[in-house]
């Protein structure tokens, strides 16, 4: 009896088994296109005080802190190439220079600079006076050994090298002044001078022992000139800076810094408004929310700006695959792509569509050039023209045989980018172009793109201090090497021989008007060209406990922290200091 | 503790260390009358049918295709396209109409008639759940717009992608733990009756390194190597199933161990059969039963593991459904609680329907033990 | 026995290796490597890597050679006493998941000085911070399970046995990061009640040890909660199962036969007889100790192993992810070996083999 029903079980379990899978297998349910758009919205304050605090004299006190998404990996500047590193070792160290809220450079550890007249070499004086936080003093020794550390190939200083590509030599004058050589008169080349700068004394090391400097335990107890000074660090949890009372600025208002690790999301914004946090980002779908919560926003100072970084979508040009080589077809899929729909609805308007790889509110972006409108028909028009046209019965497009069906690289890790993608991928459906989504870890998907291993990807472009395209855009950033990654940025093996000639000609030329009608000419072929198509500037919004007075936004994209002075400034009455 | 997530089979398959039970039939009523004793196993099993059913028949409830339509004098089935084997059984060109491109010109049809549509009947939910609804981006439950559990963060309707989720979740379960099975019970078998030095160098040495295995890193890692040609859900289960043998083959090695000593295999030895029959016929049969407990088990702690895994980023990848990736989807949108309540309250009701018919089952199999 | 104790622990050295090569294996079929995720796409012309000194980095740490040179250096290392230096936060792996507390004995303190030092750097290192959330779990675990199944087991198929059965199911049924976003908003953000982010308060530093510890367990109640409610369901079924079985043994009905109160059999005889199931138990719960949820320590940013693991991944940290793995498999053998010890202790009828 027993037997039999277990037998009696065991298909019963079996038929569940196979009646699942087989009512679970069946036929993948087909996808189908979106729908509609609506409209946008700009940009707000600058700067912050509550009422009656701005003609204030500043008081020192104070305890800002703020949130990092993990723990910094170094503080070493010359060895950190990461942004969470940044954000902690800028606070400890001083650049030579640095950039201000208007995109302007500023002399830190430099108090001025001055060009040959031929352009070819850049003479820094120094700041006297200026100490490190043990008390020794700062001289050109000090900017000489940071540079050599950096261009020594033993050190891991990967990322900073490169920047310091165009220099020829560096070398001491006196003991506050240093003098650059340039191999060619080169703009963008005052850039790279907001280098971060570390003492001799301390790094020091004998000629050949570059190792040691990787190891060096003053990596983990730096000494800078900055205007804080590390107190702790407590891996995982949190770092704290106490001010540095004899900063060459005079000592900043605030008494501390404290960056605890807090991963992005609804953890920070949570802490934020149980007052663990100072400050904490907010996406659009959480303003929205919170927009309405007085609690919430009489304590607050709001600030929203643009960062400075573009998406784009890179589409690639090397012949590997049969769809973009051909301009109409690029310019097709811009047209298809309801960009201003995706920053209404997904940014919630915290966002413009972009036109270029130029920032929109810099002399380097030509307002004339505009983005390519929705437009569908045009698209369809151009692929048709392109060749690529629709087989009756069929919703795919094909051309010689081939159907248009390509996959588009994105990583994985940033949410935004799948949620755009899949929305492009129903609107590219409904001009019967077919898009596969494919999303590799981080790693992977720089290794692909950089291999040029893909036929589309997604992905951003953050700027630097000066718009110079170079690494983006110029043809022989294209060529892969024998190892098979490529030489610089272009990965989408962008070649156009008057877009080369026009960056060359920019990166020669000092007079801002004349290297801005080169930057809006680059601009209009990039925009008839579309190597890529740029989707998004998009904004930040940010939101900062309301004692702290002076807080400002960069309007040149810099945000809140990533120009000078800065946080120096920011001060907390008296009264509304916490114990 | 990580134990739970990354365990969940483990603690089932541990949970059966102990005492010998008794052997054999008995007198007591069958297996089946047994089991409908226990109302919470019956109310279970009940679920778990439901659940079935709406897995499989998600094109009918949930789709932006018609059931039925009359379009250019003609009637075509579109919605029934997706379901093997009854799109077989209806006229070939009847179901297979393609309609246009925009998912929701039926929807609209009163603001824009078309003369070449007659009668037409959309199902319940009249959309997709791949498709993306700028207007709809994080809009609340709405039975005025058909939306009962509201929309998620790319305006795709919640209830839609539930149903089809649920193929997923379910798939999940009885993938990954059917191939734990399969692993589980050969592996497990082959050390307990071998016994001797396969048993103490090769087969428990092999569950060890597969229970110290961490599993979240293999999934990780996997994914990150994985050519996404192949079906991530896919991926996702065998992995899930690899590092989930280990529990069911220990288990499975004790009670070869044990039986292998018992009156019932000497008599069948002494009878003439040969090991290789007795281990079939003899063995095998009284190991499964109780390992069925296990497995079911199993499939709860396997749905629970597909949803912590999506919540990593690593499980299912949208826009493929699944009750996970939904779920997770509230750590970013506190506020959104629709987005919550309904795959939790999915993955709550399965998970325990599971445990429940488990129970009952073991409750069944072996009134005397410890249940 | 101790034959075999000693047996199984040679044996797990093939083991931890035939481990390591595995995981290795797997990691670096993932492509990328530690200096490759540090790439940043953008941050204009200055920030990207020469390809050409980018290969001669990889080169001097002997990441361009064929994983198994990779693996045998490693190997060599660690015959050499040490686990390898982390490249995502370039120090020393045993600091990063011990916190430097070994090298409190050699400090030169006197050797009371230098056990509290050890034990403070390891309590705040990743390992302590994982091994005592995991601690405080298994406490609430035990705390609340082994009474309801005691319970439940004295009043076999009465109304507490079924509806404590249902409700410890049904929280099993929960997935554990919803239920601790639940708990955040809730008891975190709503009514402001416990901290829910990292382990420790600002002062913590300047706290007296009473007060630190009242921060401690403040900050780990939560998380905490999140890990121990899955397993309630089923260490309360297995210490009504154990109970129960040993309710039926004949020395039971000896001593209900001889006259005393089933309250006074329970506690002498059954409780007893079922603490060495649990200790096996015990033993089953003790690798989860070690190995942190990666799950919750993410999401209550809580400083631990689970983290420390998956960020590892992410940064390919190659020695880091090599440690984690043979830490948590030697805690696995370490108690699968107990477990099988004590089952063998309590059971002459089961044989080890």
């Amino acid at each position: 009896m027993g037997a039999r029903w277990r037998r009696g079980l065991a298909w019963g379990t079996a038929l569940l088994l196979a009646g699942g899978l087989y009512g679970c297998s069946g036929g993948q349910p087909k996808r189908t296109a979106p729908a509609a758009a609506l409209s946008v919205t700009p940009l707000n304050r600058t700067v912050a005080f509550l009422p009656g605090y701005e003609h204030r004299p500043p008081e020192n006190g104070g305890t800002f802190t703020m949130a990092l998404p993990v723990d910094p990996v170094t503080l070493n500047p010359i060895l950190a190439s990461d942004r969470v590193s940044y954000m902690a070792y800028k606070w400890i160290f001083d650049p030579l220079i640095d950039m201000d809220a208007d995109m302007k450079p500023v002399g830190v550890l430099a108090q001025s600079w001055e060009n040959s007249p031929d352009n070819r070499t850049t003479t820094f004086h120094l700041r006297k006076g200026v100490l490190w936080q043990d008390g020794k003093p700062f001289t050109a020794d000090d900017v000489l050994f940071s540079y050599h550390a950096a261009m020594d190939p033993a050190v891991d200083a990967l990322q900073l090298r490169p920047a310091f590509d165009q220099v020829a030599k560096v070398e001491k004058v006196d003991d506050y002044t240093v003098r650059v050589t340039w191999k060619e008169p080169y703009a963008p080349g005052l850039a790279a001078w907001v280098f971060y700068i570390i003492p001799e004394h301390l790094y020091g090391y004998a000629r050949g022992k570059g190792a040691s400097f990787n190891q060096n335990p003053a990596n983990q107890a730096p000494v800078g000139t900055g205007p804080f000074r590390l107190e702790e660090w407590k891996r995982g949890d949190r770092l704290v800076l106490t001010a540095n009372d004899h900063y060459w600025r005079g000592r900043p208002h605030l008494d501390r810094l404290i960056l605890k690790i807090i991963p992005k999301g609804q953890t920070q914004l949570a802490a934020y408004e149980t007052g663990q946090l100072d400050m904490a980002a907010l996406s659009a779908e959480q303003w929205d929310e919170l927009r309405t919560d007085s609690a919430f926003a009489a304590g607050a100072s709001i600030f929203e700006y643009y960062a400075r970084q573009f998406f784009y979508l890179g589409w690639n040009m090397d012949g590997s695959n049969p769809f973009f080589a051909d301009r109409r077809v690029r310019q097709a899929m811009t047209y298809a792509l309801d960009r201003q729909g995706v920053v209404e609805s997904i940014l919630g308007g915290h966002g413009a569509v972009a036109a270029g790889p130029f920032y929109p509110m810099s002399w380097s972006s030509d307002p004339q050039v505009k983005p390519y409108p929705y437009d569908p028909a045009k698209a369809s028009a151009l692929l048709d023209e392109a060749g690529w046209k629709l087989p009756p019965g069929k919703t795919i497009r094909e051309k010689e045989g081939k159907p248009f069906s390509f996959e588009c690289l994105v990583p994985a890790e940033v949410d935004m980018f799948s949620r755009w993608l899949e929305v492009f991928q129903q609107e590219l459906k409904r001009v019967g172009v077919d898009m596969r989504i494919r999303k590799a870890e981080w790693s992977v998907f720089l290794d692909r793109t950089h291999r040029h291993q893909f036929q589309a990807y997604l992905s951003g472009w953050g700027l630097g201090d000066d718009p110079d395209p170079y690494s983006l855009l110029d043809s022989s950033q294209a060529r892969l090497l024998p190892s098979g990654l490529a030489v610089g940025q272009n990965d989408c093996s962008y070649a156009n021989p008057e877009v080369d000639r026009l960056i060359a000609e920019e990166e020669r030329t000092f007079d801002l008007q004349a290297r801005q009608t080169l930057f809006w000419k680059i601009e209009r072929l990039v925009a008839e060209d579309q190597p890529m198509t740029f989707l998004f500037w998009p904004t930040q919004m940010v939101a900062v406990k309301n004692r702290f007075q002076d807080v400002r936004v960069s309007r040149a994209g810099y945000g809140m922290f990533t120009w000078y002075p800065s946080l120096l400034d920011w001060w907390v009455p008296k009264e509304l200091q916490k114990p | 503790m990580s134990g739970r997530e990354e365990g969940a089979v483990k603690i089932g398959a541990e949970a059966r260390t102990g005492a010998p039970r008794s052997l054999g039939g008995d007198a007591t009523p069958t297996l089946w009358a047994r089991f409908r004793r226990s109302k919470g196993a019956m109310a279970g099993l009940a679920f778990v049918g439901f659940l079935l059913a709406a897995a499989y028949f998600a094109p009918l409830i949930a789709n932006n295709e018609p059931l039925v339509i009359r379009y250019e004098g003609r009637w075509s089935f579109p919605a029934f396209r997706e379901l093997p084997p009854l799109n077989h059984l209806l006229p070939k060109d009847a179901v297979d109409l393609r309609l246009a491109a925009d998912p929701d010109w039926l929807l609209d049809l009163p603001s824009k008639p078309d003369p070449r549509v007659g009668f037409f009947l959309l199902p319940p939910v009249p959309y997709s759940p791949y498709q993306t609804r700028l207007r709809d981006v994080n809009r609340g439950p709405s039975l005025s717009r058909r939306h009962p559990f509201g929309c998620d963060d790319s305006g795709r309707d919640v209830c839609a992608r539930m149903l089809y989720g649920a193929r997923v979740s379910l798939l999940v379960g009885f993938l990954a733990v059917g191939v734990a099975l399969l692993i589980g019970v050969a592996v497990g078998a082959l050390g307990g009756y071998a016994g001797g030095w396969v048993d103490a160098v090769v087969v428990s040495r092999l569950i060890e390194v597969m229970m110290c295995f961490p599993t979240f890193f293999l999934l990780l890692a996997v994914v990150a190597v994985m050519d996404p040609r192949y079906l991530n859900a896919w991926t996702v289960m065998l992995v899930i199933g690899l590092t989930s043998w280990p529990a069911l083959a220990r288990y499975t090695r004790a009670e070869f161990l044990r039986l292998k000593d018992s009156d019932m295999t000497a008599s069948a030895l002494a009878a003439g059969a040969g090991p290789v029959r007795v281990a079939f016929r003899h063995l095998l049969p009284n190991a499964l039963t109780p390992l069925l407990v296990n497995a079911t088990f199993a499939i709860a702690g396997s749905i629970l593991l597909e949803s912590a895994v999506s919540f990593l980023g690593v499980g299912v990848q949208p826009p493929e459904p699944s009750w996970g990736n939904i779920l997770s989807l509230v750590t970013r949108y506190w506020s959104a609680w629709w987005l919550g309540l309904f795959p939790g309250a999915a993955i709550f009701l399965s998970v325990l329907s599971y445990n429940l018919v488990g129970e009952g089952l073991r409750e069944a199999l072996d009134p005397h033990s410890a249940g | 026995m101790l034959a075999y104790t000693v047996r199984r622990l040679l044996l797990m050295v093939p083991t931890l290796l035939l481990i390591t090569v595995v995981v290795f294996a797997v990691v670096k079929l993932a492509p990328g490597n530690p200096f490759s995720v540090l790439q940043v796409p953008g941050e204009g012309p200055s920030r990207q890597m020469n390809p050409e000194d980018y290969q001669a980095m990889l080169h001097r740490y002997g990441l361009d050679r064929p994983w198994p040179v990779q693996y045998w250096r490693w190997l060599r290392t660690l015959a050499s006493g040490s686990l390898g230096e982390s490249f995502s936060q370039r120090r020393p792996v045993s600091d990063v998941l011990f916190g430097g507390a070994e090298r409190a004995f050699s400090a030169g303190l006197p050797p009371a000085a230098a056990a509290s030092a050890f034990l403070r750097r390891l309590a705040e290192s990743p390992f302590g911070a994982t091994v005592q959330l995991n601690l405080l779990a298994l406490l609430f675990m035990a705390g609340v399970a082994f009474p309801v199944g005691l319970r439940a087991a004295a009043r076999r198929g009465g109304a507490f046995d079924r509806v404590s059965s249902l409700l410890l199911y049904g929280l099993y049924s929960l997935p554990n990061f919803w239920v601790a976003v639940l708990l955040i908003v809730l008891v975190g953000v709503h009514w402001r009640l416990l901290p829910f982010i990292g382990m420790h308060s600002d002062g913590f530093g300047a706290m007296g040890p009473l007060a630190q510890a009242w921060d401690f367990l403040r900050h780990a109640t939560l998380p905490a909660l999140c890990l121990s409610y899955g397993g309630l369901a089923f260490v309360a079924r297995f210490t009504r199962g154990t109970v129960l079985e040993a309710l039926h043994q004949d020395y039971v009905r000896t001593a209900r036969a001889k006259g005393l109160t089933e309250r006074a059999v329970l506690r002498r005889h059954a409780v007893r007889n079922a603490l060495i199931p649990l200790l096996t138990l015990a033993g089953l719960l003790l690798p989860s100790l070690v190995s942190g949820s990666v799950i919750i320590e993410e999401i209550f940013a809580w400083p631990g192993l689970g983290r420390l693991f998956v960020q590892a991944i992410y940064a390919r940290d190659y020695p880091v992810i090599l440690a984690e793995s043979v830490l948590g498999a030697v805690a696995v053998l370490l108690s699968t070996l107990a477990a099988d010890l004590a089952c063998a202790a309590a059971d002459p009828r089961v044989r080890l083999t």
